[in-house]
């Protein structure tokens, strides 16, 4: 599996958010998106995903275009503007509905990746009661229960503690060793070099150049 | 296949969404047939022509609507509130779940489906189902009224209907017909309207497509013809009640083709739609 981003530019509402963006993502590649609010890293990623289509350039995923060849990638996950669950139901339910679609995940699948980011697989209580962070590690465990191809994590590490976030970089490296390919922004720069092997910067909706970095999957993760 | 799993997962998850509103379409349409069964007592009692509603008088009570009085007419035109809230509940029922659910889980349920089609059709399913529920609401309830009232379970209407709704004219047929046909042109006009507010609420906003429609509606109170479709669900302009009425099967045709032209530009819009969050949407 190999993203190409070419030439990519977003317009809406006569606003360019993304000018121009051409960036190549390998399997099992983890890419880091850094920059300011606005910047234009969660509307690359609402590309990448599939939910808005690009004003000029495209998205080629393992040689297929996307929006022309398939409406959205054929095996993603997404964690993007924050998690959005059914709130009158319990972690496992709103997993089990999602993965109900493609019927990919088994039960025990899904109560394991619920144990995975540091929740009780067991615990009844509807999302609503849920605290910030302990939604943010169910909206990791959504995006990854499937064990997709391309994983978009947006701010994962967002309302997490220390334990969250190391629990979310232990996530994204598990991702790269089964050869997922992981695009993820992350407003901590010390925590986003710490889990990704290229970071792109990004200021008002162009790239602002990259460095290679390589360490996920070491010590740190 | 994954039209139907997300359907599935609509039909789970909307039920409690749509209680309350079922509730309160229950509690409307009941108290709207409890009034017309008082009107008949009142007439028994006061000697005129009337008996106990009838299954057929619950229901056209609920869609009676108003008589075809154009604004340049010197007749005074009563506003009928009670189809005007039926309406407005019908219409609100299905009308915020298949945005919030685009806005919230929806989004990683249509990427995991890979297909907008597919979610699309699922959600016209969905309103469908759900126009369908509100019908057999209707029926229920005055299937209900009727059976307490001892009424006539017949599609049949009595022949003082029209004065017992207040829809006093010159219009009404000496004998009016049984309202088999009327029921699947209400319903159908409903759905199809149900279905251009979901598509509306696509480019629009649920609330703001709300009140578009309904203001389209209640204009159908005043103004006859296309776009204003609202007397397909009003007894009192359909052809088994009132001369130069609308007839049924026009009544159907129509609604087919208003349901299928949302269904269709709406999927059309929604496949290349940008899936943004509120704020952006805002």
């Amino acid at each position: 599996m190999s993203i190409k981003i070419e030439s990519l530019s977003k317009r809406i509402r006569g606003v360019d958010v993304l000018k121009d963006i051409s960036l190549n993502i390998a399997s099992g590649q983890v890419v880091g998106l850094a920059g300011p609010n606005g910047s234009g890293k969660t509307m690359l990623m609402r590309c990448i995903a599939g939910l808005i289509s690009p004003t000029s350039g495209q998205i080629e995923i393992n040689g297929g275009i996307l929006g022309r060849d398939f409406a959205f990638p054929p095996s993603i996950g997404l964690l993007i503007e924050g998690p959005a669950f059914l709130s009158g139901r319990s972690g496992v339910e709103n997993l089990r509905l999602l993965a109900s679609i493609r019927e990919i995940a088994s039960e025990e699948e899904i109560r394991d990746v619920i144990e995975a980011v540091g929740l009780d697989p067991s615990d009844k209580r509807p999302v609503r009661k849920y605290s910030l962070g302990m939604k943010q590690r169910l909206g990791i465990a959504a995006a990854v229960v499937e064990r997709p191809d391309i994983v978009i994590l947006d701010e994962p590490t967002n309302a997490l503690d220390a334990a969250g976030i190391k629990m979310a970089k232990r996530v994204v490296a598990e991702q790269k060793k089964r050869g997922a390919e992981v695009v993820l922004s992350c407003h901590d720069a010390q925590v986003l070099h710490e889990m990704v092997d290229e970071v792109y910067y990004f200021a008002e909706g162009h790239m602002d150049g990259h460095e290679t970095l390589n360490n996920v999957g070491g010590p740190n993760a | 296949m994954t039209m139907l799993r997300f359907l599935r997962a609509d039909v789970r998850e909307s039920a409690r969404v749509l209680a309350p509103v079922a509730l309160i379409a229950f509690v409307l349409f009941v108290g709207i047939d409890a009034v017309l069964w008082l009107k008949c007592v009142r007439f028994i009692q006061m000697g005129k022509d009337a008996t106990a509603p009838t299954f057929g008088d619950c229901f056209a009570a609920l869609y009676g609507g108003a008589l075809n009085s154009a604004l340049n007419d010197n007749e005074r035109i009563s506003l009928p509130m009670s189809w005007v809230a039926v309406m407005a509940v019908v219409l609100y029922a299905p009308l915020s779940y298949p945005y919030s659910n685009l806005m919230g889980f929806g989004k990683q349920l249509i990427a995991q489906g890979n297909s907008r089609w597919q979610w699309w059709v699922a959600k016209c399913l969905w309103v469908a189902l759900c126009t369908g529920a509100m019908a057999l609401i209707a029926l229920l309830s005055a299937f209900l009224v009727s059976s307490l009232a001892g009424g006539e379970l017949t599609l049949r209407t009595q022949g003082n209907l029209p004065g017992l709704l207040g829809l006093n004219g010159r219009a009404f047929l000496e004998e009016t017909a049984p309202i088999g046909s009327f029921v699947v042109q209400a319903e159908m006009c409903l759905l199809s309207l149900c279905l251009a507010q979901l598509a509306l609420s696509l480019v629009l906003r649920p609330l703001p497509a709300f009140v578009l429609v309904i203001g389209m509606v209640s204009l159908s109170i005043f103004y006859f013809g296309f776009p204003f479709v609202g007397e397909l669900c009003m007894w009192a302009r359909t052809s088994l009640a009132v001369n130069a009425g609308v007839n049924p099967l026009a009544g159907i045709g129509t609604s087919a083709v208003l349901a299928a032209t949302s269904v269709v530009l709406g999927g059309l819009y929604f496949s290349k739609m940008d899936i943004l969050d509120k704020e952006l949407v805002a």
